[in-house]
């Protein structure tokens, strides 16, 4: 019974007591669900990754479509599936009338001589040209509590902070949003409410060891703790910080200094990101779009970003929405196994009301929300209420929160967009309509500057 | 009082001993050492060797130069603003005066830049054998060229850019802030330490019990605990760098706060260290 409402029991019969009977069945790429039928009895599987959902407890299993690369093209490694009620396969991602009609894309001489220009640009500038005049960064010492530290992420209103250890005398790495997901979804399962004598003890420390056992493939921060956190100098050039960024699927990279030869008493100076980057960029070519002929080309044109797809192909890498009706634990669950760091919300006709993105995850800690509902009791829509009323900073949706464009849009609006602090994904969008078209986030762009 | 102001200076060998100061005077520079609550780790210690700040400090505003552009001198009469420029495609943004001088002659000096994408050129105020053109513009890097008695030239000494038709323009990169002239900061010579006998005994736990000195009212001036309005946050007195601070208040809970404002070359930076508190 894979996201089918059938009665279509695949599951071979085998001898009690046996560990392994394996089911072989062709699924498409996406998200499924799924529960056993054993001995007359539904029940799922609680090693496996599971939640609470239409049918009771299923356990869920995310598929990566194969990277058929038609084209040269970057593909995306944003995948998932559209979930509305409608069962609907997943379809190809690619802007439209790109493979049939070349006159319509953009000359390959005006990327490479754009991509030549953008390449000398950010070699010769380095992260201290990232640095504000003055500026704050915020630090957490590794043995303090799980649960003060996402009070701190909310109050101070960032979503990652580098961690200390004071007997090593050394940052060994982050606690991010991510981390407090797979938190709230680890005590969500063993089946209670949160306790909080859990968060209470928990170091960020035991955390960490216990996420490396866990998760071994995780690589977002997973290093062993033994190992380097990922970090950047204040005078290595601003390309080599972006592809660090990028090759290492992170958000944010701090930026250290140590005057001693060994690297010790680090002296730590901001926390660079891709936004800042860009910002320099744009900052730097907005006035002189002439140098970059590719900055005032329409974004349909340029091979980047995630597309809900307009024809039926079999390729490429759908886009994963979800109505706002749905649970919170569905939505984690996807942030979690689909590797992306937002989601947009749409409402009962398919228009774009919000996102959810990873970092709304420290709204929970506002009235410590977290400690008396059940992840999947809580609606998308309430959770994103909560987020609202913190942080009046950000409206609602027409302020830095939902950053929409037009298909039609020049390259340089969309970064100049993304170069707004606190915004990671602008996402497209049919004029009137406001349904999704696509989605474009810093990651895409940067991949695309640099080749 | 929850503000503790201590110098919490490591030396390289790690070890924490602070040899104490002689004197509480709070007109002097010096401060008492003491040894900051709850840290007796390692903190990050600010690495230029000696610990304390100059009294005084440069000038935070550079008087304005009257020959390049290259930086962004702040207003030196309002009776040259000119009209500000039309709002460029975007959110309406800073714009920063900016003066433009041209010092190589000519009857009649126009200037066009791209913060208009060249569409108009504008007449240049002329006072002796100079010229000058106030601008106001948001922060970016800009190019621009001067037309003097019709012909295209541009400045030598300054920042300059060549396009592939051969075509030379000036650059001007405009900041929203004013850059700290470092060379004013580190030529200033620290004085040596004063004579003494340095043979002050380290504080015992009576000592602790006791209230602590009063800090000098300048130490007040932090820029922590300020909210972030936008991203220029207040730079830092110079006289507040490299202290400790902890968050009032917050030696009573379970976690403390502690800050610390240092300068990286030209730039300042604070950072907040949260810390659980071993009761």
């Amino acid at each position: 019974m894979f996201s089918r409402a059938t009665e279509n029991s695949q599951e071979g019969a085998g001898a009690a007591g046996s560990v392994l009977l394996p089911v072989v069945c062709s699924l498409t790429p996406g998200l499924h669900q799924f529960k056993f039928f054993v001995d007359g009895e539904w029940r799922h599987d609680e090693r496996q990754p599971f939640l609470t959902g239409n049918y009771g407890i299923v356990n869920t299993i995310y598929l990566p479509p194969e990277s058929a690369l038609l084209s040269p093209r970057t593909p995306n490694s944003r995948v998932g599936m559209d979930l509305d009620n409608e069962p609907s396969p997943p379809m190809a991602a690619e802007p439209d009338g790109s493979m049939q009609d070349t006159a319509l894309r953009i000359s390959e001489a005006d990327i490479k001589l754009s991509r030549s220009r953008i390449s000398i640009f950010l070699s010769s500038h380095t992260a201290y040209d990232l640095f504000p005049d003055s500026g704050k960064v915020i630090a957490l010492d590794i043995n303090l509590p799980v649960k003060q530290a996402f009070h701190v992420l909310y109050d101070e209103g960032i979503s990652v902070a580098p961690l200390w250890d004071c007997a090593r005398g050394q940052f060994v790495g982050v606690l991010s949003a991510l981390d407090f997901i797979l938190i709230l979804q680890e005590l969500g399962n063993r089946g209670s409410n949160l306790t909080e004598e859990e968060l209470e003890t928990h170091t960020i420390s035991a955390w960490k060891d216990g996420k490396h056992q866990m998760f071994g493939q995780l690589d977002e921060h997973g290093r062993p703790l033994q190992g380097n956190i990922i970090h950047a100098g204040p005078y290595d050039c601003l390309k080599d910080v972006a592809l660090k960024i990028l090759q290492n699927k992170v958000s944010t990279v701090p930026i250290m200094h140590s005057s001693s030869q060994d690297g010790s008493f680090p002296q730590l100076l901001h926390l660079a990101s891709l936004s800042g980057i860009l910002r320099c960029i744009c900052r730097h070519f907005r006035h002189t779009t002439s140098s970059l002929p590719i900055l005032l080309q329409p974004i349909c044109k340029i091979p980047l970003g995630t597309w809900v797809p307009r024809s039926e192909d079999q390729s490429g890498r759908p886009l994963v929405m979800l109505r706002r009706n749905e649970s919170l634990s569905l939505a984690l669950s996807l942030l979690v196994q689909a590797k992306v760091s937002s989601i947009p919300i749409l409402d009962e006709n398919n228009s774009l009301v919000d996102t959810y993105s990873r970092s709304d995850i420290t709204a929970l800690a506002k009235d410590r929300v977290y400690a008396q509902i059940h992840l999947d009791e809580m609606s998308i829509h309430q959770a994103l209420q909560l987020g609202q009323d913190a942080h009046s900073t950000y409206g609602g949706f027409n302020g830095q929160r939902c950053q929409m464009c037009l298909r039609s849009d020049p390259l340089l609006k969309v970064m100049e967009r993304l170069a707004t602090p606190g915004v990671r994904r602008v996402i497209i969008v049919e004029a009137g309509s406001k349904r999704v078209e696509g989605i474009i986030s810093l990651s895409d762009v940067f991949r695309f500057l640099l080749g | 009082m929850g503000n503790v102001s201590g110098k919490d200076e490591i030396e390289d060998s790690g070890d924490d001993t602070a040899p104490s100061r002689s004197d509480i005077d709070p007109g002097s520079a010096h401060v008492r050492r003491i040894r900051s609550v709850g840290s007796a780790e390692n903190w990050p210690p600010e690495s230029t060797g000696r610990s304390l700040p100059p009294v005084m400090f440069a000038p935070q505003v550079p008087v304005a130069p009257l020959q390049g552009a290259a930086e962004a001198p702040h207003v030196l009469q309002q009776a040259w603003m000119n009209n500000p420029d039309p709002a460029l495609d975007g959110p309406p943004e800073k714009g920063i005066p900016t003066l433009i001088t041209w010092n190589y002659g000519g009857n009649v000096v126009l200037i066009e830049g791209s913060w208009d994408n060249w569409t108009s050129r504008r007449p240049m105020q002329r006072s002796g054998k100079d010229c000058a053109i106030l601008m106001v513009l948001p922060s970016g890097v800009y190019q621009y060229k001067f037309i003097v008695d019709g012909q295209f030239r541009y400045i030598p000494d300054l920042p300059s850019a060549t396009d592939e038709m051969g075509n030379i323009t000036n650059l001007l990169d405009v900041h929203d802030y004013v850059p700290e002239n470092v060379e004013s900061i580190s030529e200033f010579n620290l004085p040596p330490s004063p004579n003494s006998s340095y043979s002050w005994a380290l504080p015992t736990n009576e000592d602790f019990s006791k209230e602590p000195p009063v800090a000098p009212s300048q130490l007040y001036l932090t820029v922590l605990g300020m909210q972030n309005t936008d991203e220029a946050s207040l730079k830092p007195q110079h006289v507040v760098l490299n202290h400790l601070f902890i968050e009032e208040g917050s030696s009573s809970q379970s976690m403390v706060t502690l800050g610390l404002t240092q300068r990286f070359q030209s730039k300042y930076v604070t950072v907040v260290l949260y810390k659980p508190m071993r009761r």
